[in-house]
């Protein structure tokens, strides 16, 4: 049983620790005001090359170019020996037209035409990041050029993943033939 | 005959002093407390033996109060932080153990980022209940050492204004502007912290919190950066209080 006393220096060295402690909590969670955005925050839209004969990755070995319909801007260019695109979508529009360029190394050309429809929403993740544009793809269409101008050509696309934001999830899946069918 | 008279005479006026005395009797009879329905007042020999026997009377007692309190350190993230909280709450005192409480705030936030320039405005209520448990040897004391469990939930609107989105590969603008977005959260809080008795009825305090995001309402554009009561966003989040508490 402790004196009356020793209750007081008892509540006194309480009172200073809750003090302490006190001081410590307020400052908590301003210690813990780090920045939340993602390190990886492009939004494109992740496409894979395939072969359509077997279904496997394909690395180009021709080179490709792409650009957006009507528009003087190059998204990639003159890509040999890979086999990933990441392609920017447009935020406005609800359809983007894609123009593939191949060119062999024998001098050969061809275009591809790739229409992605979907729609774009704005993503907020916190006041101290930028904010971003997502998309939903809809539907996918494409065009193929004869294997007589260029013996590769886009045979069809399939829809991997609608979503478009910053999480490096293939969406596109490109299937490239090179022989008639 | 003489000593007849006298005989009688003498009766007479022992039963005429008699019957006053019994009216007397019967009235404070009827006036008074029986003896036996009498509160007796006990006298201690010092202070302490009559807190120690008023201590030992009120052992046996289940409901020891109630008390009222307030957190001060959410009001000073209001102030200085970009957000914060004003929080108050009602606890019940259970044998000294058990300390059901019920805590309701006021979630503020009214911020720019500088770098980012996109604003963030949301004010809303939140609730919690739940349920401490002091763990310290000597209960009577006032100095508690509390661990406690909370159920939480909010429901707010916010604004999000900022500048338009650029894009810079095609040029496009986006609007960045959205009113009244509707977000709301369930959450769950583990606490632990000690309270200080700093005069008879009057105790200070700290609780350190963890708490764990269990259910989330999101707007279309995401979720909300700050919600009321659980701080910024995220599946958990650690915080602390810093309470005033009064015995009522």
């Amino acid at each position: 049983m402790m004196r009356k006393g020793q209750t007081l220096i008892y509540n006194i060295c309480m009172a200073a620790a809750v003090g302490a402690v006190a001081v410590l909590a307020a400052l908590l969670p301003a210690s813990c005001d780090g920045m939340d955005c993602p390190l990886d925050n492009v939004v494109v839209m992740q496409c894979g090359l395939y072969t359509s004969e077997t279904g496997e990755a394909l690395s180009l070995t021709d080179t490709l170019t792409i650009r957006p319909a009507g528009r003087d801007t190059v998204l990639v260019n003159r890509a040999i020996g890979t086999g990933t695109l990441l392609l920017p979508l447009r935020s406005r529009t609800g359809q983007d037209t894609l123009l593939f360029q191949l060119k062999s190394a024998a001098g050969q050309e061809a275009e591809d035409t790739v229409f992605i429809t979907h729609s774009s929403s704005v993503h907020f993740e916190a006041v101290d990041c930028p904010a971003s544009v997502f998309h939903n793809i809809g539907s996918v269409r494409w065009t193929s050029h004869p294997l007589a101008e260029l013996p590769l050509t886009i045979d069809s696309v399939s829809v991997v993943r609608t979503t478009v934001d910053y999480d490096d999830i293939e969406n596109l899946k490109i299937f490239l033939r090179s022989t008639a069918h | 005959m003489i000593l007849k008279i006298l005989k009688y005479s003498f009766a007479l006026l022992l039963i005429s002093l008699c019957l006053p005395a019994k009216a007397q009797r019967d009235k404070a009879t009827a006036d008074t407390v029986p003896p036996q329905q009498r509160v007796r007042g006990i006298q201690y020999e010092s202070k302490e033996a009559a807190a120690a026997a008023a201590a030992k009377a009120d052992e046996g007692k289940l409901l020891k109060g109630f008390a009222v309190g307030g957190d001060v350190v959410g009001i000073a993230m209001g102030i200085f932080a970009p957000y914060g909280q004003y929080e108050g709450f009602f606890r019940v005192n259970l044998g000294n153990r058990f300390f059901p409480i019920a805590e309701v705030g006021w979630g503020v936030s009214d911020h720019t980022d500088e770098t980012t320039q996109i604003h963030y405005k949301s004010n809303a209520p939140y609730f919690r209940i739940g349920c401490d448990y002091n763990v310290a040897n000597d209960k009577k004391s006032g100095n508690r050492i509390f661990f406690g469990l909370r159920y939480a939930f909010t429901s707010f609107k916010y604004d999000l204004d900022g500048p338009d989105l650029a894009d810079p590969v095609y040029g496009d603008a986006l609007p960045f502007s959205f009113h009244g977005l509707k977000g709301g959260q369930h959450w769950l809080e583990l606490a632990g912290g000690l309270e200080a008795r700093i005069c008879r009825f009057f105790h200070i305090g700290w609780t350190l919190r963890y708490r764990q995001r269990i259910h989330e309402k999101k707007a279309d554009v995401g979720s909300a950066w700050y919600v009321p009561g659980y701080g910024k966003q995220g599946n958990h989040a650690i915080s602390g209080t810093f309470n005033l508490v009064f015995d009522l």
